[in-house]
């Protein structure tokens, strides 16, 4: 199999403005990733290309990317997956995330993203004193949140958000993803606060249930439905909202 | 230039750095600098759980665990140390769960624990369920859950920085020297106390479970500074990797029933761990793969076999093995177990090889996974020098970079979770204890001159070599030769090999020569970092003539307690050769006897 | 955090499903709808201020381009409708969410069944108004 790989480049070092440059990739393995492709470009042809990777299998979120005009990550991205029927070449374009500032090639500036990620209080809250052993919680409370504990904070969904693109001041999915898990677990008791947080003009309120996030979301997490839920929490109150499950 | 002050500076932000960062940051001012953002370490990777005799689902006791633990270890394991993990396991997962860390669940409410290869009730001889897990991204919620704490805490992150080196006066740590990669400017960390948790090598071999990152920085630049590496022969290759990508499928497959399937289709494990079968220690399961596909029982007479849970074949299984639930009832798996215990590992084989876990057999070989050896420290993280454990003032290293030793000659599965958080918290403690008492030490003249050359050595360079060329050389000659098996020529031609590899470090020509995120120039230190190590590694193993854990040689291929009980210190000598010294095992209450599983 | 001609441009580029694009209709019809709900709010409050203007205006009104006009528009209020409703379902429902491509179908189904018949009527009158005229 060949791949046409066309890679959106960008240097603020020497470049006035981005470029799209073009690589012929021959005997592909249609199992191979995206990230493969550029690992392969970067080891072989141009040791200038510039990525984020490290795991390689989806679980540190290091590598998300627009590719093909989608937010996925390139190493749970396979050849055979973007490749159409009776096509010679399989045209692969990869351009940086949207509505991030680009650093370099492919890498953007996360800072905004973990601002936002910072801003919802992303850690237990719970001033009780602890019993000696662990605090118990049921399967059922523990399943609530299964969901949300699954998100790497890759930013495929934030920025495949058009409210986020127009406007980086709103929290994003991501944010709130992390938020929901924190809201509905049983042993947390700061969910007011982070549901005054999400009900600003920044919070959940400029989600438009457009979907592209859930679509996005390599690890498979019902980002709407969370935020969905995030919504209800501050409509009718938490307790309410998780039995509307 | 830019110099930044701190009491205490942690390289590295997997596990052990943000344990260590955690505790450290209660008492004295604390920075945490890595070259990826917290949440990219390698520590999220972890699937299968961590090791804690909690006794939630049986009769467990912390003592069984050392026990397991020294024996897993093929008795090279520092026996105290030990100890100070197994029952400061039970602690550290408390501790977790208290900090929020969404633990499965039993019933009753309790944390939910499966078992692991090794992990055995030392009565019965039985696996016994020690593993807690969070489904099977346990490492991805201990990162997440110490990465909040952090941020609760107040820790300063210095994210995207590389370290490049140390700042030593007199074998005296006062800091490091890093490079902020977006900027390429290079910053020195002026500290009371450093430490270390740069995570492991395991990008030395070609077929790797471990992430890009994992290209051991912190151990080669404590071996360039003169201290020594312990036990860098011991390298735990995991027997199941998917095949040909080394993508890491979890102990847990075979904790939740799983088997081993050879080309005839045979479960082959019971021939060569007749009690514990498929969870026996990782270096004997690896090493019974490698067999069979040496006897061409690999699938289609390949280098691989199948690692099978689905539900027939697991519950005919549980069947001839009699395995019960407490109430009497048959164990079984179904469909939905699998998609619920082990989501991840579903989502893999799916999305790489096409392969549904519930109805298909996973094709697997062995993967280049932990690195047993590192940094020597003592049980509070500080690093030590010399065979009598003599400590550096104010450097300190903990997690997979480090060995304390807990995992000797093989580590077990859980073990290495539960390592970074016992140690990582010892260490931070320590180092706030230390920074209160110690004063700031004064800077040399300019403690990134050497740094700074070397950077602009390889940005100007004019050779030929391509820095990724030489990565992937060695990556082939280290698995060949320096792998599951290992005989005397081979590793003679791969120290042959490493050494003309080295000297074509000077000859490397970089397409990217500017400053702004050049990874380019990142990749051509750590190559070299890779290749520093490896040297280390394969004289260690030519030396050590024996076979014990994970260090398997075909003309010696007995453990021989009497000259090789010992562990192996490694330096490097300034003529660049390496040095072999060796110091003695802590041996408490376990004699060493013959390894059974 | 990009500019707004960015945010368009790339931004409808991007390769959403279902959603994105019902959306992206939503905020079209969402847009027209206000402009024929100000033109409206504006002729009417000429009866008040400039009575003999609102005559003319009306006049206007009754020109065939404006009629012509008018059948988008109305299928713009429609649609707004329809699938305003479906996102407030979704919004009061989240668990719902594994239906949401089916969901924007069947808003394209609800609102095709109520406009065409409705298209065609508004069409059919202006042509009758077209061929009073030339009679």
């Amino acid at each position: 199999m060949n791949v046409q790989l066309g890679i959106q480049r960008f240097n603020p070092e020497n470049d006035a403005k981005p470029y799209w440059q073009s690589f012929l990739i021959t005997q592909v393995d249609p199992a191979e990733r995206v990230l493969d492709l550029l690992k392969y470009v970067k080891a072989h042809v141009d040791g200038t290309l510039t990525f984020r990777h490290s795991c390689a299998h989806g679980v540190c979120g290091s590598d998300a990317m627009r590719i093909n005009n989608l937010n996925r990550l390139a190493c749970k991205t396979l050849v055979q997956a973007l490749a159409r029927p009776n096509t010679e070449r399989v045209p692969i374009r990869v351009q940086p995330l949207l509505g991030l500032p680009v650093v370099k090639d492919l890498v953007v500036d996360m800072d905004p993203f973990y601002e936002h990620y910072r801003s919802i209080i992303p850690f237990l809250v719970n001033e009780q004193e602890a019993p000696g052993r662990e605090r118990l919680q049921s399967p059922e409370e523990r399943a609530i949140i299964d969901d949300g504990t699954k998100c790497i904070l890759c930013a495929c969904c934030t920025t495949s958000c058009p409210s986020f693109w127009a406007n980086g001041r709103y929290v994003g999915p991501a944010a709130i993803v992390q938020a929901h898990r924190f809201i509905f677990d049983s042993r947390d008791t700061g969910a007011a606060e982070r549901l005054a947080v999400l009900d600003r003009k920044t919070g959940v309120w400029r989600c438009r249930t457009v979907f592209n996030c859930t679509e996005a979301c390599p690890r498979d997490i019902d980002v709407t439905r969370l935020i969905g839920e995030v919504k209800l929490a501050i409509a009718q109150g938490p307790r309410r909202a998780g039995r509307v499950r | 230039m830019q110099t930044h002050v701190f009491d205490a500076v942690i390289v590295g932000a997997g596990g052990g750095g943000l344990m260590a960062a955690l505790h450290a940051s209660r008492a004295v001012s604390t920075a945490v600098i890595s070259k990826l953002h917290p949440l990219r370490s390698h520590t999220g990777a972890a699937q299968g759980g961590v090791g804690a005799a909690l006794g939630n689902l049986e009769e467990d006791r912390w003592e069984w665990h050392a026990y397991d633990t020294v024996k897993g270890s093929d008795f090279l394991a520092d026996q105290d140390s030990v100890d100070i993990l197994c029952r400061g396991a039970v602690e550290a997962v408390i501790e977790l769960e208290h900090m929020g860390l969404p633990f499965d669940r039993t019933p009753d409410g309790r944390i939910a624990q499966r078992p692991f290869g090794g992990h055995t009730n030392n009565e019965t001889h039985q696996p016994v369920r020690r593993a807690c897990h969070a489904a099977d991204r346990t490492g991805h919620m201990i990162l997440q859950t110490l990465y909040q704490q952090c941020l609760k805490n107040r820790v300063t992150f210095f994210d995207e920085f590389q370290i490049l080196d140390l700042v030593t006066v007199d074998r005296e740590v006062r800091g490091v020297v890093a490079v902020e990669i977006v900027t390429g400017e290079v910053h020195v960390f002026h500290s009371k106390a450093t430490l270390l948790a740069t995570g492991g090598y395991g990008r030395v071999w070609q077929i790797t479970s471990n992430a890009a990152a994992l290209t051991g920085d912190g151990n080669a630049i404590v071996l360039r500074n003169g201290f020594p590496l312990q036990d860098m022969e011991f390298y735990q290759f995991h027997p199941t990797g998917i095949y040909g990508m080394g993508i890491l499928i979890t102990e847990g497959v075979r904790g939740e029933g799983g088997v081993l399937i050879n080309g005839l289709g045979e479960r082959f494990m019971p021939r060569y761990a007749p009690t514990i079968k498929d969870l026996a220690s990782r270096d004997v399961v690896s090493r019974a793969i490698y067999l069979e596909i040496q006897a061409g029982r690999g699938i289609e007479g390949k280098d691989y076999v199948y690692l099978d849970v689905t539900p027939d074949t697991v519950n005919r299984y549980f069947k001839l093995d009699g395995k019960r639930n407490p109430d009497g009832t048959w164990r079984r798996i179904t469909g939905a177990d699998i998609e619920s215990k082990l989501p991840d590992i579903a989502d893999f084989t799916r999305t790489y090889l096409g392969v549904d876990p519930v109805r298909q057999p996973m094709p697997v070989q062995p993967t280049a996974h932990y690195a047993m050896g590192g940094i020597p420290t003592n049980v509070d993280g500080q690093v030590t020098v010399d065979e009598y454990a003599t400590p550096v003032p104010g450097l300190y290293a903990v997690g997979e970079c480090a060995c304390v030793s807990v995992h000797g000659a093989n580590r077990l599965g859980t073990n290495s979770l539960n390592d970074l958080l016992v140690f990582g918290r010892r260490a931070g403690a320590h180092m706030a204890i230390f920074c209160r008492e110690a004063s700031l030490q004064l800077l040399p003249a300019d403690p990134a001159a050497r740094v700074k050359a070397r950077m602009d050595q390889l940005r100007s360079g004019k050779g030929t070599v391509r820095p990724a060329a030489l990565r992937e050389h060695l990556q082939r000659v280290m698995m060949q030769h320096v792998g599951v098996f290992r005989v005397e020529a081979g590793m003679q031609q791969a120290v042959r090999e490493i050494h003309a590899l080295r000297s074509q470090v000077d000859d490397i020509r970089l397409d990217d020569r500017g400053h702004r995120f050049n990874t380019d120039l990142l990749e051509a230190f750590q190559t070299q970092n890779l290749l520093d190590l490896a040297e280390v590694i394969a004289a260690g193993a030519l030396a050590r003539h024996e076979s014990r854990g994970a260090h398997a040689r075909e003309d010696f291929p007995n453990r021989d307690d009497r000259n090789w009980l010992v562990h192996t210190l490694a330096f490097r000598r300034p003529d660049g050769g390496t040095e072999l010294r060796y110091k003695p095992v802590v041996i408490a209450r376990y004699q060493p006897r013959e390894r059974l599983y | 955090m990009c500019s707004f001609s960015v945010a368009w441009l790339e931004g409808l580029r991007y390769a959403g499903k279902q959603g994105q694009w019902s959306w992206v209709a939503h905020r079209v019809s969402g847009l027209l709808t206000v402009a024929f709900v100000t033109t409206h709010v504006l002729d009417s409050t000429l009866i008040t201020f400039f009575p003999k203007l609102y005559k003319k205006t009306i006049q206007l009104f009754k020109h065939p381009l404006a009629a012509v006009i008018e059948i988008p528009l109305v299928g713009a209020v429609l649609y707004h409708a329809v699938n305003g409703l479906r996102i407030a379902v979704m919004d009061f429902r989240p668990a719902w969410w594994r239906h949401q491509r089916r969901s924007s179908q069947v808003v394209q189904v609800v609102f095709a069944l109520l406009y065409v018949p409705m298209a065609l009527k508004m069409g059919s009158g202006v042509l009758a108004g077209l061929r009073g005229k030339r009679s």
